[in-house]
Formats: C-alpha cells, sequence, structure tokens
C-alpha cells in the first residue's frame, strides 16, 4: 500500500507543471540573473589590486635599504599588497599626476609619503608607512640603547608584532557578500517546496478536496497516505533542490567551497523543511486551495525576505532587531548552513543548523499531522 | 434478501440547519435504490454520513450488517463511491487513475491489472488510456470517474449525482452502465435530482425533502400515491369555455384547463378518457392537433407530496 501510494504520488508529482516552473525553471533563472548581475559588480568592487606606488630613494642611507628591503618584501607576498616602481622623483610625481600610482614615497634619511588624492589604497599605504615607521623607531632606539637583551625583546616584540598582523586563515572559503544571494536563492527553492507540501494535506482532506474525500473512502489507512504522500514530495523536492544546487555550481560556477556533498545536504534537509511548512499550513483550517497557496506563497517570501534573498543586509538587521528570529526562520536557516560550511573550518555551526532544520521539520510534519489525523467532518 | 445498508434514526445538523432528520432507510441486496430530492434536499449529506465523511448527532449506520464507522476497512473494501464532483489526479493518465484507485482497495498486481482493463473496457475507454483528464470531455471524465469507483468491484456501489452536467449520449452509456453493474450482483445507491434517471434505472425509490423522507417505495407504488392518474394534452385552437364545462362532466376528471389554445385535462383513473375527450371534440366540431396522453411521473408525486415542483427547485 504504502509502496503503490508513493509510485503514484511521485508520478503525478513530477507532472506537476507549476512545480517545475517554481521549483526548477524559475531559479535557473532567477540564479542566472544573479550572475550575471553580481560579477560585474563583484569584479569592479570586491577583486583587490595591489596598490601602485613608486618609491623614490633621495640618499642612499641605513634607513632607505630597510626600507626597500622591507618593502620588496611585501612585494614578494603571494598577496601582492603594493606593486612598487622604484624610479626618480620627476618620474615619480609625473606618474603621480598621470594617476598610474597612488601614492611616492620618499626614502631617505626620513621616510615621507606624498599622495594626490585619499581612498582606500591610500589609507594602506599610510597604515603600512606608520607601522613601519614605528617598528623601525623602537628596533633603533633598542639597539642605540647598547642592551643587548632589550634589543632581542624589542625585536621578538616586533615579530610577534608583525605575525599578529599577517593574515590569519579564520575562514574556510567564499566570503564575498553577493554569494549569500545565492544561499538565499538556494533556500528560496528550498521554501518553494512548501507548495508541495500544501497539496498533500489539500488532497488528503475530504473536507478540502474531492479527491481527499475518495481517498478517505478508501480502506487504506489515512496515515499511510499521507506518509507515502510526504516521502515522495520529500524526494521531488530533493531532486528539484539537487537540480538548483548543479545548476549554480557546475554552471554558473557559483563557489560553494570545497565540502559540495554537505551543501547537497543542507539543501535537501532544506527542502524537507519546505515541504512540511506547506504540509502543516495547509493542514490549517478549511480555506480554499487558492487562499492556502497564497498564504503558503507569502510565507515562503516573507521568510526568504528577511533571510536577505532581496537585500543582503537584512539578515543582519533582523540579527540586531531580534535575533531569536534568525533561529527559527527556515529560510535563514537553509541559507546559514551553507553559509557555516563555506566560510567556517570548523563544521560545529553547520551541524547545529542542520538539527535546528531537522527539528523544526519534524515538529511542522507532526503538527500537520495532528492536524489532518481526524477521519469524519463537521461538513464536506 | 439481505439488507446491506441500515440507516436508523439519522440526524445531522450544520447549526440550526438540519440536513438529515431522522432519516431511516433500508437498502436490501441486488437493489438499485434511488435517493431523489431536490437539491439541498439532503441526499449528499446522507450520502456522506453513510460513508463516514461527516459527523452526526444522532442515529446508527449499519452497512453489511456491520458498524460503519472511518477505520472499519473490512467494510470500506467492499465500497465503490463516484461523487458528484471528479475526483481524480490531473498529471495522471486515464489508465494510471483507474490503477491508482483500484491499487488502494487491491494489492495483487496482477489481479488488479486485470481489474483495471476490465474497468476500462467497462467504461469505454480503452482509446483513451492515455489521455490525462483534462483532454477528456465532460462525459467521458464522468466515465473515468466512474472507472475509478468501480474498478476493484465493489459489491456496494454509491453513485452521488454520477451525471450532472453530462450530455445525453454520456449520460445514456452511464445508466446503462449501472444497470449493468448491477446485473452483475452490486447493490447500487442512486442519488439524483432527475426524476428520469432514478425512474429508468431504480427498482426502489426513497424520495426526500428537506432531509426528511416523504416516500418510499418501487415507482408504480410512488405513482399510486397520486390522485392525478393521467394527463392529457390537446392543441384545438377553436376550443372554447363551453367545450371545457362538457369535458369537465365526463368520468374521472380531476381538472380540466385551457391554456394558450391547450386543452390540459387531469384524471383519476379510468379508462378510455382520450376517446372520450376526442368525441366531445368531434362532436362539437372542434379541429384539433397534437395530441398527448401523459402517465403521472415522480414529478407529479414529489408536488403532490409537498406541493412543490420537482423541477421549481431544481439548481
Amino acid at each position: 500500500m504504502f509502496l503503490h501510494n508513493f509510485k503514484f504520488e511521485l508520478l503525478s508529482g513530477l507532472r506537476v507543471k507549476e512545480m517545475i516552473i517554481w521549483l526548477i525553471l524559475f531559479p535557473i533563472a532567477l540564479g542566472t540573473c544573479f550572475k550575471v548581475a553580481f560579477s560585474s559588480v563583484y569584479e569592479n568592487t570586491m577583486v583587490f589590486e595591489p596598490i601602485k606606488v613608486a618609491v623614490v630613494t633621495e640618499e642612499k642611507t641605513l634607513d632607505s635599504e630597510m626600507f626597500k628591503e622591507t618593502i620588496s618584501q611585501v612585494k614578494n607576498e603571494k598577496d601582492k599588497l603594493f606593486k612598487v616602481k622604484l624610479c626618480d622623483r620627476k618620474k615619480a610625481l609625473k606618474l603621480l599626476d598621470d594617476e598610474e600610482i597612488s601614492a611616492v614615497i620618499f626614502a631617505g634619511n626620513d621616510i615621507s609619503m606624498t599622495t594626490a588624492s585619499s581612498g582606500m589604497s591610500v589609507t594602506v599605504a599610510k597604515a603600512f608607512l606608520d607601522q613601519y615607521i614605528h617598528s623601525r623607531d623602537i628596533i633603533i632606539n633598542a639597539m642605540k640603547s647598547g642592551d643587548t637583551q632589550a634589543y632581542e625583546s624589542v625585536m621578538k616584540a616586533v615579530s610577534d608584532d608583525t605575525q599578529s598582523v599577517v593574515k590569519k586563515q579564520m575562514t574556510h572559503g567564499n566570503t564575498d557578500m553577493y554569494i549569500q544571494y545565492f544561499y538565499n536563492l538556494l533556500a528560496m527553492v528550498a521554501m518553494y517546496g512548501s507548495l508541495s507540501g500544501l497539496h498533500i494535506a489539500i488532497g488528503s482532506q475530504a473536507n478540502l478536496s474531492a479527491l481527499g474525500a475518495r481517498k478517505n473512502i478508501s480502506p487504506t489507512p489515512k496515515l499511510i497516505q499521507i506518509t507515502a504522500s510526504l516521502c515522495a514530495t520529500f524526494v521531488m523536492e530533493a531532486v528539484c533542490i539537487v537540480i538548483a544546487v548543479t545548476y549554480t555550481r557546475f554552471v554558473l560556477r557559483i563557489d560553494y567551497g570545497d565540502r559540495l556533498g554537505l551543501v547537497y545536504l543542507a539543501a535537501v534537509i532544506g527542502g524537507c523543511l519546505g515541504v512540511s511548512l506547506g504540509f502543516m499550513v495547509g493542514s490549517i483550517g478549511k480555506m480554499s486551495l487558492g487562499a492556502k497557496s497564497a498564504m503558503c506563497s507569502a510565507v515562503s517570501l516573507g521568510l526568504c525576505f528577511f533571510s536577505g534573498l532581496m537585500d543582503g543586509g537584512m539578515k543582519a538587521k533582523v540579527e540586531l532587531a531580534a535575533p531569536w528570529f534568525n533561529r527559527i526562520n527556515p529560510a535563514a536557516l537553509i541559507s546559514d548552513s551553507i553559509y557555516c560550511l563555506n566560510v567556517y573550518e570548523d563544521l560545529s555551526r553547520f551541524w547545529e543548523k542542520i538539527v535546528s532544520m531537522v527539528v523544526i521539520t519534524v515538529i511542522l510534519t507532526l503538527l500537520g499531522f495532528v492536524m489532518t489525523r481526524r477521519r469524519r467532518y463537521a461538513s464536506v | 434478501m439481505g439488507v446491506v445498508v441500515k440507516i436508523s434514526g439519522l440526524v445531522k445538523s450544520y447549526k440550526e440547519l438540519t440536513a438529515v432528520n431522522e432519516l431511516d432507510l433500508e437498502i436490501n441486496e441486488g437493489e438499485v435504490f434511488g435517493l431523489l430530492g431536490p437539491n439541498g434536499s439532503g441526499k449528499s449529506t446522507t450520502i456522506n454520513c453513510l460513508l463516514s465523511l461527516l459527523d452526526f448527532d444522532k442515529g446508527e449506520i449499519e452497512i453489511f450488517g456491520k458498524k460503519m464507522s472511518p477505520t472499519a476497512y473490512d467494510i470500506k473494501k467492499d465500497i465503490g463511491i463516484i461523487m458528484q464532483d471528479v475526483a481524480v489526479f490531473d498529471e495522471l493518465t486515464v489508465y494510471e487513475n483507474i490503477d491508482y484507485f483500484c491499487g488502494l482497495y487491491v494489492t495483487d498486481k496482477a489481479q488488479r491489472k486485470k481489474l483495471v482493463d476490465e474497468a476500462v473496457k467497462f467504461s469505454g475507454l480503452e482509446d483513451f488510456v492515455k489521455f490525462r483528464p483534462k483532454k477528456l470531455s465532460g462525459g467521458l471524465l464522468r466515465r473515468l470517474n466512474i472507472a475509478c469507483g468501480i474498478a476493484h468491484k465493489p459489491k456496494l456501489i454509491i453513485l452521488d449525482e454520477p451525471t450532472v452536467a453530462v450530455d445525453p449520449q454520456s449520460r445514456n452509456k452511464i445508466l446503462e452502465g449501472i444497470t449493468e453493474l448491477n446485473k452483475q450482483g452490486a447493490t447500487v445507491i442512486y442519488t439524483s435530482h432527475y426524476m428520469e434517471e432514478v425512474e429508468q434505472i431504480c427498482s426502489r425509490i426513497a424520495i426526500i425533502d428537506k432531509g426528511k423522507k416523504i416516500a418510499e417505495g418501487t415507482k408504480e407504488q410512488l405513482k399510486k400515491m397520486v390522485k392525478n392518474t393521467e394527463t392529457i394534452s390537446i392543441l384545438a385552437c377553436e376550443a372554447k369555455q363551453e367545450h371545457l364545462e362538457q369535458i369537465r362532466q365526463l368520468p374521472h376528471v380531476l381538472e380540466a384547463e385551457l391554456e394558450d389554445k391547450k386543452l390540459v385535462i387531469h384524471y383519476s383513473g379510468g379508462k378510455h378518457n382520450l376517446i372520450r375527450v376526442l368525441d366531445v371534440l368531434q362532436k362539437a366540431d372542434v379541429d384539433f392537433g397534437r395530441v398527448y396522453s401523459e402517465l403521472p411521473t415522480l414529478n407529479d408525486v414529489f408536488l403532490e407530496l409537498t406541493g412543490t415542483a420537482l423541477r421549481d427547485q431544481e439548481g
């Protein structure tokens, strides 16, 4: 009985045009739009370019040699901070006038910097220069003191200080803000699964559909019918969300990090959560299918909105105003789980989100069962 | 003949409206039992209570000698239901729909295949097995609805207004099918507000109005309840009041009227009524055209029992 119901529910579900449109084609179209819209913005604003500076050595001193050595080390790091050009004053100032460089650094007994404008690159160059001068002065003072022990302590401290500002790998993967939209896109696909869940509730209630009435009259227990329908819908939703992840990852080349298997897992569990949400909403009251569909769509979109589908900063605003909502908002949980997976080396936060999603799925499904459990109706 | 369905003192109310009021029914094995009444008379409510879909306030319902309940699966497996609204999956083909609903009753695959094939043939849907319901005409859709309800060969078949919005050809096909199912041994409960259908196929009929059973019996028994046994209509353009008076003096005439050049005469029994009235017209040298003689219908029964024509209440 279970397999019979499962087979036909799956078969009919996979043929629903609306499902193909909203759960497969629409996310593909929206994902493609996101990619087109954000890729140019991302390239223009987010990709770090080395800061172009010119270094002018006006007289050859210990300071100037130390500086050139230091800046050349910075230059030689993997993430180039500066693109250094060694030249004379005249040429350097010409480059600055032509806006081919951001700053000119004069290295001699004193080190100074000239800029033509302000901005992030100038700020970074100035910060680097200040840090260098500060460290140099400490070392020189320690050397002048003649105290070998003090000198060694200073060198160690400076060295430690240097360590403290060296880039440390706290995060794991892609943290750019635009990828959040793709996390939320997957959350949206999961939430649209609620429409499929809604149909389970409608199709199993004698007071909501003729199909429900016919099923209720049959000798197959209601529990078996609904469980089979739910399982079939979970499978359908899983198929849709796997398509969405695969398309965004391999066609749009969205970087979900190197734990793709777990991304699929989170997305599939999110899909089940969406289905259970729809099943629960569909089980409430005796509203028409149209009214319940509208309610389900509104709830899904609302949850996606607060998760940041339409405004990338929304989740942060919710976190400040009502952090508890982010803990129970299914769309936020789904996008957060994939975010945690991509960003944190440690998987504990990811599993925390997964457990939350499973618990909410179970609660919503049980509520749906409780509300559809009745076998006789006041009116049909 | 055993009693298949027994309803005793059934009461079902929706707030202040009593939809079914102290209804008693007994339906015997092998019968085609008609439940006739206007829209809103309580027919579908009675069926839904019978099937344990609806809560009811009072009464007892037994099917096959056992108390009916939502979990009486041993009873349900022998019931086939064809609802007023078509209840099929839009995304499944004709064959898949019948297979699905048959599978809710029959687990054995080989047996099910045989039953589904028979149901397809029975309902005349052989050429449409791969069609989806949306591509079927209204009549074919109704036939599919019926095939889904009877594929598992139930002992009791309940049809709740199965011919609503169906063309005459499909309606005849459906009615023939119901008669055939009855011949194969199924007990049938047929609800309708179309008295001609009920008269055509039902062996026993209960007329209900405002939730109450107002009459029950064979169609002959019901028709005997009315005084008007025959109605004769004659198109007579030249007929005058004096001729009408002469006709009223004839034996067994209950009432005679002249309606828009048409004489309408109601009788309460008697033989050769038509000959007598034509004789009156011939002697008075009144030309006449079309002549109709109608025996009483269930509508006349309903009219007599309730004071309202059944047709007046439809829709």
